[in-house]
């Protein structure tokens, strides 16, 4: 009879609800206050700012002039207003509506992981126990606790690929659920997941074409590839905006991040704790062992084969580098998985796909025995087990939450807005009192004017040039739309403390780029201009993703009348229907009036250049080492040790063909061999290998026959005294494929195919 | 049979849903701010002031040669800086934080202290996270 009741959604919802609702309750006391764990700051300062802008200015969130000297709002990858839970954060403020999220998401991803189960799992009671272990899971608590509530869009997942599957089917309405919740999932800053759920949903496609007859192969294939398409434009409100921030200002993520499979073991039954405030890899999976039990347990049929395998290349993908083959490292050589970071996160998918055998065991194992007894006894055993899981996963959730540093936000406002040199690690803070900081850390590089200042008298000023033409005044700002009143005797250019983005106009004057500061080149005379920030990429994703809306509902209307959408007569409307939102998107991309960014400003650490000419007054010492992997290093020098006890080194090398993305630059800092040995506190030798020149771009990704200058210091603090040499060479990232061979000397000193570019003295 | 059982189960749904609003609509919020005198501000100001060059050194020692996250790293001292100086006098951060952003919007702030990183260093994150 439970059975029964668990098929009806009103009895699930209320079931999913208690639960939710037991898994955030000592939280909700805390809900007036915010989080101070350092990543918060800017990410819940994001969703503040924009709640902000809306009640107080009663604007669109299109511009965070709070953070960074300002940026596009809708195109930052981390924001998370252009989701349904901005209404939470209209209704209760920023601070109150976080925990609500958690709330909700939690019961969406339940309901999901339901009906998505449910599309493999005959039995409704087992899928209704194992739907709380996906969607509670260790992840959350620890997502929470930092303050990364947008990875609660990651209870959408579930939602995705039940639409997946059912677009498989040849059901119209698995297209509109995998769009709707894809683009909500991006709506709430889920740029992150995307490229992790782009895998899930390959997986679940390839599985469901699999289940699939022969015969309606074409149809199912095509069904997947208008779903595909439909996730892409019903996400353009998002997808354009942050597209071309990213090609402004790409992320880059290098290193070789691995798990052992025993720490990954750790992840998912270990438990959960803080250690110096944060926590760890240990437990932050958690599912308990009791889950892996039952895994186990529902390998036994046939049925689970296929979520058994995806779930161990989940596994196989979570130890990142440290398989011998690592998928991981081939995945990272694909353009948009090249900036993934944390390979464990495929731990999630691992657990997700594993609950369809958990719910497998559950539903057929009391009935491998035969009596009653047998079937009361496994019940009982496989429920407790299930118990044990989600209540280990409830009560890792209440231990790191409760253990969070909690803080208050003032509401002190300064009349002006206004420019401070702020704090990054408690924006926050300044952002509650109408100030912006211009202390700034994204995980992507911004592009941000080195022309901002703290310390003016006034945010809107004359250019230098121009300073003495005449007067600028505020006379109304918001953080859109700024009007100011100018009298100027001749033209002359009007700075804005802020940074300029495609997307600002003038009613008087033409907005430009001053070295990456919002300006505005005004006529003679006394004029009121404003300043509006409504970018085209916006306006078009908002277009496109509006039409897609309408063209999923045409889809519908006509699926309902005349049945399949795919059949012989209704594959061109329905083709056409998923064409019109791309030539939507074309015809806007191409009437584009805003400017677009320049290309990113390539530079090193310390600033330098990391593209140079010859005969540019560089000095460097010659070398002309060539080497079989195609790259010369062309010059070097070695700088040091400064006042800080540490050396800069400059390389300059050429890559003169293709290169693979994994190619690493090994710099070793050497005590020469004859020195006398090094005293116990100091060191002989020091690292710095690297895969990406001075932050700016890969090895592999440096511009062909270029000469590159790659920067960067070196700490040498307990360096032995002595004569130390600098080798460089060239290798695979891992180092375990060895170094590339040195061709030709030129005229450098090899040793061991490592070139050296120089020398320091320690005294 | 089915229906009161469904009712039931909307009943609850909506009832623990508002149980979990009413509760986080209501917890206890924050007491008012304590305020701070101009001289206790000044005080703030200048204690921070007198602590920077420490912080710029050894931000430097920290990030040689790496512009951006030497300034990130001093804006790391001056948080903890800050946050103890508010815990402290037991005011809010906020408190502090004007302390400072007046302080250097002071008209003769300039040319007093050229090097209190007024100008914004564009972000740079490490590419290595692991």
């Amino acid at each position: 009879m439970i059975s029964r009741l668990a098929r009806h959604l009103t009895l699930r919802l209320a079931f999913f609800c208690v639960l939710a609702a037991v898994f955030v309750w000592p939280i909700l006391s805390q809900a007036a206050h915010i989080n101070e764990f350092r990543d918060v700051h800017h990410l819940f300062m994001y969703e503040r700012s924009a709640i902000d802008t809306i009640r107080r200015y009663g604007e669109l969130p299109l511009w965070n002039p709070y953070y960074c000297g300002g940026f596009d709002a809708v195109g930052a990858p981390q924001t998370r207003f252009v989701s349904p839970t901005l209404l939470l954060g209209l209704l209760f403020g920023a601070e109150r509506a976080e925990i609500l999220t958690v709330f909700f998401f939690a019961v969406v991803g339940m309901e999901g992981m339901y009906r998505w189960l449910r599309l493999r799992v005959t039995e409704p009671l087992a899928a209704l126990v194992v739907a709380p272990v996906f969607a509670l899971s260790g992840q959350y608590a620890v997502a929470y606790h930092r303050g990364w509530i947008q990875f609660m869009g990651f209870e959408l997942v579930p939602w995705i690929l039940l639409g997946v599957t059912l677009a498989a089917r040849r059901k119209p309405s698995g297209i509109a659920i995998a769009s709707v919740a894809f683009a909500t999932m991006l709506g709430f800053a889920g740029f992150f997941a995307a490229p992790l759920v782009a895998i899930a949903a390959v997986f679940e496609a390839v599985r469901a074409l699999a289940e699939e007859p022969r015969s309606a192969r074409v149809r199912s294939v095509a069904m997947l590839s208008a779903t595909a398409s439909f996730m892409a434009t019903v996400a353009m409100l998002r997808l354009w905006p942050v597209a071309e921030t990213l090609m402004s200002a790409p992320r880059i993520m290098a290193g070789t991040p691995g798990h052992a499979p025993k720490a990954l073991l750790s992840a998912l039954v270990g438990v959960l704790a803080l250690k110096d405030g944060n926590t760890e890899l240990n437990g932050s999976f958690y599912v308990g062992a009791g889950f892996l039990a039952l895994i186990a347990l529902g390998t036994h049929h046939r049925s689970a084969l296929p979520s058994v395998i995806i779930a161990m290349i989940c596994g196989w993908l979570a130890t990142g580098y440290a398989s011998r083959i690592s998928a991981f490292g081939m995945l990272r050589e694909l353009p948009v998985f090249a900036a993934i970071r944390y390979p464990e996160r495929f731990l999630w998918l691992g657990i997700l796909f594993a609950s369809a055998p958990v719910a497998g065991a559950l539903s057929r194992v009391p009935y491998i025995g035969e009596g009653r007894k047998w079937r009361v006894g496994t019940v009982l055993v496989l429920a407790a087990g299930v118990c044990w899981t989600v209540g280990g996963e409830i009560a890792a959730f209440h231990r790191v939450a409760l253990g969070r540093e909690m803080g208050v936000v003032t509401e002190e406002r300064v009349a002006e807005f206004r420019q401070a040199r702020g704090n990054r690690w408690l924006t926050v803070h300044l952002e509650s009192q109408n100030v912006g900081s211009l202390s700034c850390y994204e995980t992507h590089r911004l592009s941000e004017s080195t022309l901002l200042r703290a310390d003016l008298p006034a945010e809107e000023y004359l250019a230098p040039d121009s300073a003495d033409a005449g007067t600028v005044k505020r006379r109304a700002w918001s953080p859109t739309k700024i009007t100011l009143g100018v009298a100027v005797s001749r033209p002359a250019r009007v700075l804005v403390n802020q940074n300029w983005a495609p997307g600002w106009h003038a009613t008087v004057g033409k907005v430009v780029s001053n070295e990456g500061l919002l300006a505005v080149d005004m006529p003679a005379g006394a004029h009121e201009v404003v300043l509006t920030f409504l970018p085209w990429s916006t306006l078009g994703g908002a277009t496109v993703t509006l039409v897609s809306l309408l063209a999923l509902a045409l889809i519908g209307l006509r699926a309902r009348r005349r049945g399949e959408i795919f059949s012989r007569r209704q594959v061109v409307p329905t083709s056409l229907l998923v064409l019109v939102p791309w030539l939507v998107a074309g015809a806007a991309y191409a009437a584009s009036p805003d400017d677009k960014w320049p290309a990113p400003l390539l530079t090193n650490p310390n600033g330098s250049p990391a593209i140079v000419h010859e005969g540019d007054g560089h000095v460097a010492t010659r070398a002309g080492a060539a080497f079989s992997l195609p790259l010369r290093i062309e010059e070097g020098r070695v700088t040091g040790p400064d006042e800080h006890q540490s050396v800069l080194v400059d390389v300059y090398f050429r890559r003169l063909a293709k290169i693979p993305k994994s190619t690493t630059m090994f710099v070793h800092l050497e005590r020469r061999k004859d020195e006398p040995p090094a005293a116990k506190d100091h060191e002989d030798f020091y690292n710095a290998d690297h895969q990406v020149v001075g932050g700016s771009f890969y090895l592999s990704d440096a511009p062909e026959a270029a000469l590159i200058h790659d920067a960067f210091g070196v700490r040498i603090e307990k360096a032995a005294p002595g004569t130390w040499d600098v080798w460089v060479a060239f290798g695979h990232v891992s180092g375990k494929k060895g170094r590339s061979l040195v061709t030709s000397p030129g005229e450098a000193t090899v040793s061991d195919h490592r070139v050296r570019l120089g020398t320091f003295v320690v005294r | 049979m089915d229906l009161p059982a469904q009712i039931a189960g909307l009943f609850v749904a909506l009832a623990t849903t508002a149980l979990v609003v009413g509760r986080a609509a209501t917890a206890p919020a924050p007491p008012p701010p304590k305020h701070v005198s101009v001289e206790d501000r000044a005080g703030f100001a200048s204690q921070i002031a007198s602590q920077e060059d420490d912080w710029r050194g050894k931000a430097a020692k920290d990030f040689p040669y790496d512009i951006w996250s030497q300034r990130d790293a001093f804006h790391g001292h001056e948080a903890t800086a800050v946050k103890d100086m508010a815990r402290i006098s037991g005011v809010p951060y906020e408190e502090v934080l004007r302390a400072i952003d007046d302080d250097l919007h002071r008209a003769d702030g300039n040319r007093r202290r050229p090097a209190r990183n007024v100008n914004a260093v564009p972000v740079k994150p490490r590419p290595i996270f692991d």
